[in-house]
């Protein structure tokens, strides 16, 4: 090494050696770090781990691929605070970001408060869901994943492709879909706008009512049909 | 919330994903709740490093390596200040105060070593540069991957690069015109 003339090679050598450094002297507790975590957030990560885990194995189990990446939802209609008897008010927050795009939901809680949203259940009831009326020939349901935060419904045929309806109740929910380099486009699903994102095979729409997120996700079928899915999605 | 990332590819790395989690969820919210002093939004911070993480997944190999480690705690570094600035406006703890100021020093104790110089150098470096350096040099990051990592352009990561290296000469320098009694 020159002096002062630090070459690339000095650099992978000393900042290896910087980061070891600061990694040992940053966090010498670890052991003890035992923050509590809400179950919020408990919530959220089985969701992401668990929910991937199960899925993988029922595609596999039938030789299906389910494309990359993924998605998720929603928003708009914020409509809902003059349309209507609304009886939640919701703050949608949309943040892009380079690789995903998260969308944020929150109640009210004051409105929560003064009993102007009745309770709900924690599990949402199948039977009162609203679910897919129409699904395209050749499609039929293969696997339910039910919880407290959603219920997902996956279709497929037999060339194993796959449809996949998840809806959500509006809680305070943030929802993140994958929108890099992805075709967005803006469209109504009867009274609510909603928005139709294409990247590689992957299809979805989704859209919010005042009660629910809704997101429908498939791989190499028509936008069109996706669309007519979206359209019949009725209690 | 609502999360599905078929982004993960296979039940390996689904597994290895679980296993970070268990191992690295604490760490990553305490970095996380040092800068922002809040605990909500120093969750979101760990959720969404995660799924950052998941996109990089095929980055890590062993679970309990430093390198994994580095990895985790820039990305999860990054993905809070990123948040910190979003919510500036709002009643967070001063990141500026309670981060910055408590940052960990380095105990460069590396009187034998002739890299002894350029490592103290880069500690003396700001967090822009040395995260940047990190998963460039240490990472073998390319500035595309980089700037992913970092929600920054590639351009912005090349800058960064440049006038970190620049920097680094300058302390370099400075440091050398100290030892020798010009300042």
């Amino acid at each position: 090494m020159d002096k002062f003339n630090i070459t690339d090679e000095d650099l992978v050598r000393c900042v290896t050696k910087f980061d070891d450094l600061r990694i040992d002297s940053m966090y010498k507790d670890e052991a003890k770090l035992n923050h509590t975590f809400t179950k919020e957030f408990e919530n959220k990560m089985d969701d992401l781990i668990y929910r991937d885990k199960k899925e993988f194995s029922l595609n596999r189990a039938k030789k299906v691929v389910v494309g990359l990446s993924i998605m998720i939802l929603c928003i708009f209609s914020l409509s809902l605070s003059v349309d209507a008897v609304r009886d939640k008010i919701l703050k949608i927050i949309e943040e892009i970001k380079t690789e995903f795009t998260m969308f944020m939901f929150y109640k009210d809680k004051d409105n929560i408060n003064s009993g102007l949203v009745e309770p709900e259940n924690s599990e949402l009831d199948l039977l009162k869901l609203p679910i897919p009326q129409y699904i395209p020939s050749g499609f039929n349901e293969v696997n339910r994943l039910e919880s407290s935060l959603d219920t997902i419904i996956i279709y497929q045929n037999n060339e194993g492709l796959q449809i996949r309806y998840s809806i959500s109740p509006i809680e305070n929910n943030t929802i993140t879909l994958d929108t890099e380099g992805a075709i967005i486009e803006e469209l109504y699903i009867g009274e609510y706008s909603a928005k139709y994102i294409e990247k590689n095979d992957m299809k979805q729409v989704f859209w919010n009512d005042d009660d629910y997120i809704y997101l429908i996700d498939c791989n190499l079928i028509d936008k069109e049909d996706l669309i007519n899915i979206a359209k019949n999605v009725k209690k | 919330m609502v999360i599905y990332l078929s982004m993960i590819e296979n039940d390996e790395d689904i597994d290895r994903f679980e296993n970070l989690y268990n191992r690295y969820k604490q760490l990553m919210f305490y970095i996380a709740n040092q800068i922002l002093g809040d605990e909500h939004l120093s969750e979101d911070a760990v959720h969404i490093s995660f799924i950052k993480i998941a996109k990089n997944i095929n980055k890590i190999n062993n679970i309990d390596s430093r390198e994994t480690k580095s990895f985790i705690t820039v990305l999860t570094k990054r993905t809070s200040i990123d948040i910190y600035r979003k919510n500036k406006k709002e009643n967070v703890v001063s990141f500026e105060e309670h981060y910055l100021d408590n940052n960990l020093e380095i105990a460069c104790d590396l009187s034998d070593d002739s890299d002894s110089f350029i490592v103290e150098a880069i500690s003396k470096l700001s967090d822009t540069y040395k995260e940047v350096f990190i998963l460039k040099y240490r990472h073998d990051l390319s500035n595309k991957e980089i700037s992913k990592v970092l929600n920054i352009s590639k351009d912005n990561v090349e800058k960064r690069i440049q006038r970190g290296k620049k920097k680094l000469q300058n302390i370099l320098i400075d440091t050398e015109a100290c030892k020798s009694g010009q300042i």
